[in-house]
């Protein structure tokens, strides 16, 4: 048998299959939604449910009238990338009928899983070990990466980034064409899969230290994209092209932040700039890698008490870290720890000073503020490769030096020996850490003297890795809150609803227990138009929530609001005694008309005056029969886009009621039609859709046929 | 001699000295610490609607979140070790769990840090109640009432660690009130605690000194303080100023059946036997024989 462990492992598809296994198993509690995901898988879940539901009738969804009384939908489409074909696999079985949490949790195990595939790959591209390479999978895919996929979105930027460096290497080596479309497809999801500026952040950083690190590799690089566009002219435009199209939803999204019109108070908070992307630097700085850090370590004492959102990777990890201080340092592990120190150090405010200034002189700075994603996003797969490149260069050296295998013996018995003695010392309650701490070294000492079955060996690395993230998603599952979290987005209605569910969870305890108590506002906005969240701000909850529960109010008179006091206190009045006026702003040249009844007729169901005749999330159609000329408010937010019609007939649409839309109908017999999403910028997403589509389907079909040129060197 | 150096410094561990050097030399490090530990601690503090039951129930319920707050604290002492409240709280979370040792050690922390905190030193009266060590106790118990009550106040209401176990943290009045009440609460128990011990031990002296101490502040009930002085003065053989302050209890409403003998007992020595012993016999004719059962002040911790 070889001394490198190269021949331990043997198929990468066993062990994949058998890491989906024991993953599956290990968070079947949220995968069969016994337990509910929480944080930002939340919004995840119920922006992805409501695009499924959508898409699949047919309806591209520009507008939600479920969230903060009516918001355009561009922000929550842009964090879940709505372009993505993979997304189909969703709903696709969902047309078809099967529920949809297991659709949704067989998607979310998918992607996480090429992510972890397209990781090890990656790493095999890297490091030309596939031994090494089946490691870092392992250690990955058991690290509390997995977790995220239940608290967080962050998987769905990270498995495209993951490929996109796989494929970019790949084209480095071969100058293939289907590896260069790769990386064109992957950073298309990325620009349009939450805020693309990490992923700028990272690939920037690591042009600046790959370069210098790696000329050749460089200029083999630039060589073979000089050969493809000689070669494929028409294919390169094609894909500048297709960036340039996936950058302007992006690119529309950031104009409509910077006149304001919509609001995220929560992240804006503070913000000088009134650019409605903008973070102040205190909100970025206050929670970022070191406290992230930190704050695992809590949690990483005792492992019963671990929870999501905790940094963690499995203790052979440490083990194989500490093994590795004696190896040398190569080109990789140099640049590796070049990187990842600056990345550190950029996500370390109060630490080091470079933060503030990338943040004063890099405009993008300004419009992110997650700086641990970097933790998950980079730092943790690059220490997973650090770690596993040492562990090949140490079995390198024992192979190169055998007569070293004695001194070597003494060191592996020392590192465990010390790191036996700091777990005594941290009291540590881990029975499993102890566990590892003994596989490791049984497996390091056959390394050395070459005893043991491949076979033996290879499930005795596996269980090693495996056994104390399996103990800490155990913990993890048991200190979940065992909740039902049903959310409006669960109850899709494709009927219009004259009435508004409020957007809360609900929350189902278990018997016997008592559920959270639920507030209605309990913090600032997080996204609205910028009129409703003056709103949110500025008036009684009580009656804000009263007001806007009914979604139709016939008024007869109308008034001028004073944008510049902005006095709510009279509007306030009028909703709470149901006054019979409507306000609109001075500009809008209201038409008042006088008289009529003291209280406005509210619309509650399907009515002789008022009935609805056809609705999407992007249209509503309505027959009126009004015995006067009335003014209607449909309180669904007023956002420029909408456009108003009646009987056919482009009509004014004011901004009534501070946030909502109104306009007059005449009497008699009507048919009003409000519309949103119908200018030629809108037509540009559902093109896209198909877009990625077609792309996916061209790449895919040569890269099925060139495979093994593309894999054949590195195993 | 070249190659030995390239095997030094081109090994891994060499990589992480340079790393090491880096943040010694040029990072903030005091800064960046302060502000990861707030943040981090931040939070990891279990949830604001736990703290209610927290207040109330404290461990009596034993639900497993309370073990959050313990575990809290704990971290908090050991990130924050010059947070005197911070020790504190620790030492009410150990009490609790039984390492009574422990708590004892975290209270004596945080007064060495800060002495001027009323409750540190009255919970370590406590604790050593508990162990029966009661001239400590009447150490820790007089110490606590030596605390300036105006600077205890500004002290809690200040700190960001008691605040969430504050009434109505929001609102100043409010709290000015309920910290006012809370003032006379915690002083009252004290002295009773000084007083009972100084009677267990026959330390009239204490006894005596504190009860008079009791009726300057206005902490006690007077009646009952002066009871106290005239029962020490009694024993310490100062007749006259014993009848006085027996007197001073009956006006002051103290009129239990000890009251009244003991003021006989007192006027008999002091040769005025016929009204010592109408005392006497009024103290076994009070209407409703009241009898006078020196008050035990609850072995409860104080939070703040």
């Amino acid at each position: 048998m070889s001394l490198s462990v190269k021949n331990i492992f043997g198929s990468f598809r066993f062990f994949l299959g058998l890491a989906i296994i024991l993953w599956v198993y290990s968070f079947w509690v949220f995968l069969s939604r016994e337990a509910a995901v929480i944080s930002d898988a939340v919004s995840f879940y119920d922006h992805t449910k409501f695009y499924v539901d959508n898409i699949s009738r047919g309806v591209y969804p520009f507008w939600d009238p479920l969230w903060s009384c009516g918001s355009p939908n561009e922000f929550f489409l842009r964090r879940i990338g709505p372009f993505n074909p993979f997304l189909f696999l969703i709903v696709v079985p969902y047309k078809l009928g099967l529920p949809y949490w297991p659709v949704f949790a067989a998607f979310l195990t998918f992607y996480f899983f090429l992510g972890m595939t397209g990781f090890y790959k990656l790493v095999l591209e890297v490091l030309k070990d596939k031994s090494m390479a089946i490691i870092a999978f392992v250690l990955l895919t058991f690290s509390s990466l997995g977790t995220r996929v239940f608290d967080s979105y962050v998987m769905m930027f990270m498995t495209p980034l993951i490929w996109f460096f796989y494929f970019g290497f790949v084209f480095g080596r071969t100058g293939h064409r289907s590896a260069l479309l790769g990386m064109v497809f992957c950073t298309m999801l990325l620009m349009t899969t939450y805020i693309p500026f990490y992923f700028l952040v990272v690939l920037l950083t690591f042009v600046i230290f790959f370069v210098p690190f790696f000329p050749k590799e460089t200029l083999n690089f630039a060589k073979n994209g000089g050969h493809f566009i000689k070669r494929h002219p028409v294919l390169f435009v094609l894909c500048l092209m297709a960036l340039g199209l996936s950058c302007a939803p992006g690119i529309l999204f950031f104009k409509a932040a910077a006149e304001g019109i919509f609001a995220m108070p929560l992240r804006h908070f503070n913000a000088l700039d009134p650019h409605a992307l903008t973070v102040k630097a205190d909100v970025t700085t206050y929670w970022a890698i070191p406290e992230d850090l930190l704050y695992s370590s809590f949690y990483l004492e005792d492992l019963r008490q671990f929870d999501f959102a905790v940094f963690y990777v499995p203790f052979f990890t440490i083990i194989l870290f500490v093994i590795g201080i004696v190896t040398k340092v190569n080109r990789k592990t140099f640049f590796i720890f070049m990187w990842g120190s600056f990345l550190f150090a950029m996500g370390s405010p109060y630490l080091f000073g470079l933060y503030d200034f990338l943040h004063n002189h890099i405009f993008f700075f300004k419009y992110f503020r997650n700086l641990h994603f970097f933790l998950w996003l980079v730092l943790l797969p690059l220490f997973i490769v650090f770690v596993v490149e040492q562990m090949r260069m140490f079995l390198k050296m024992l192979d190169k030096n055998p007569q070293r295998k004695p001194l070597a013996f003494l060191f592996i018995l020392a590192v465990h020996v010390a790191l036996g003695t700091f777990l005594f010392w941290q009291q540590n309650f881990n029975y499993s850490s102890w566990i590892v701490l003994a596989l490791s070294l049984v497996i390091f000492c056959c390394l050395v003297r070459r005893r043991l079955s491949l076979w033996v060996l290879c499930c005795l690395c596996f269980l090693t890795i495996v056994i104390q993230p399996l103990e800490a998603y155990h913990h993890l599952k048991r200190n979940v809150l065992k909740y039902l979290a049903f959310s409006v987005y669960d109850q899709f209605h494709p009927q219009f609803q004259y009435t508004r569910t409020q957007k809360t969870i609900v929350v189902m305890p278990p018997v016997g227990q008592t559920a959270p108590a639920l507030e209605g506002k309990n913090n600032p906005l997080y996204f609205g138009t910028q009129w409703f969240n003056l709103l949110w701000d500025k008036m009684d909850f009580k009656i804000l929530q009263k007001y806007t529960f009914n979604k139709f109010v016939l008024y007869d008179n109308v008034s001028a609001f004073d944008e510049k006091r902005q006095d709510l206190l009279i509007v306030q009045e009028a909703w709470a005694k149901n006054l019979n006026v409507a306000f609109v702003p001075e500009k809008s040249g209201p038409e008042i008309s006088p008289g009529g009844a003291a209280h406005a007729l509210v619309i509650e169901k399907e009515s002789p005056q008022l009935r609805v005749l056809d609705s999407n999330v992007n249209h509503v159609k309505l027959l009126t029969n009004l015995p006067m000329r009335k003014f209607l408010v449909f309180n669904d937010g007023y956002y420029p886009g909408w456009h108003a019609s009646i009987n056919g007939k482009e009509t004014p649409l004011y901004r009534a009621n501070i946030a909502f839309k109104g306009l007059w109908v005449p009497s008699g017999k009507q048919e009003v039609e409000f519309r949103f999403g119908i200018s030629p910028r809108y037509l540009l997403e559902p093109f896209l859709v198909g877009f990625y589509f077609l792309f996916l389907v061209v790449w895919v079909w040569p890269w099925k046929k060139d495979r093994s040129v593309i894999g054949a060197k590195n195993v | 001699m070249f190659k030995i150096l390239r095997n030094i410094f081109f090994r891994a561990f060499f990589l992480y000295v340079l790393a090491g050097s880096l943040i010694f030399f040029f990072a903030d490090r005091d800064r960046a610490w302060n502000h990861v530990v707030t943040s981090a601690l931040s939070r990891y503090m279990p949830l604001p609607d736990n703290w209610v039951e927290f207040k109330r129930d404290r461990y009596k319920t034993a639900l497993p979140k309370m073990k959050e707050f313990e575990r809290y604290y704990r971290k908090v002492a050991q990130l924050m070790p010059f947070s005197p409240e911070a020790q504190a709280m620790a030492g009410y979370c150990y009490f609790y769990d039984g390492e009574i040792a422990t708590a004892e050690k975290s209270y004596q922390q945080a007064v060495r840090i800060y002495p001027k905190v009323f409750n540190f030193h009255y919970n370590l009266g406590l604790i050593s109640l508990k162990h029966r060590d009661l001239p400590k106790a009447l150490e820790h118990f007089k110490n606590s009432v030596a605390v300036v009550p105006f600077e205890n106040i500004q002290y809690i209401v200040n700190s960001r660690i008691y605040m969430p176990f504050l009434p109505f943290a929001r609102q100043p009045e409010a709290v000015a009130a309920a910290m006012g009440a809370y003032t006379q609460d915690v002083y009252r128990r004290a002295y009773i605690q000084i007083l009972s011990i100084g009677e267990v031990m026959k330390d009239y002296k204490v006894m005596l000194d504190y009860s008079r101490r009791a009726i300057a502040s206005g902490f006690m009930d007077k009646g009952m303080a002066y009871y106290y002085a005239g029962r020490a003065a009694y024993e310490l053989k100062e007749y006259e100023n014993g009848a006085r302050y027996f007197q001073e209890a009956v006006k002051n409403g103290f009129r239990y059946g000890q009251t009244f003998y003991m003021l006989g007992l007192c006027l008999k020595e002091l040769h005025r036997p016929e009204n010592g012993s109408a005392f006497i016999a009024a103290a076994s004719l009070t209407k409703d024989k009241k009898v006078f059962k020196a008050e035990e002040p609850p072995m409860e911790l104080l939070i703040y």
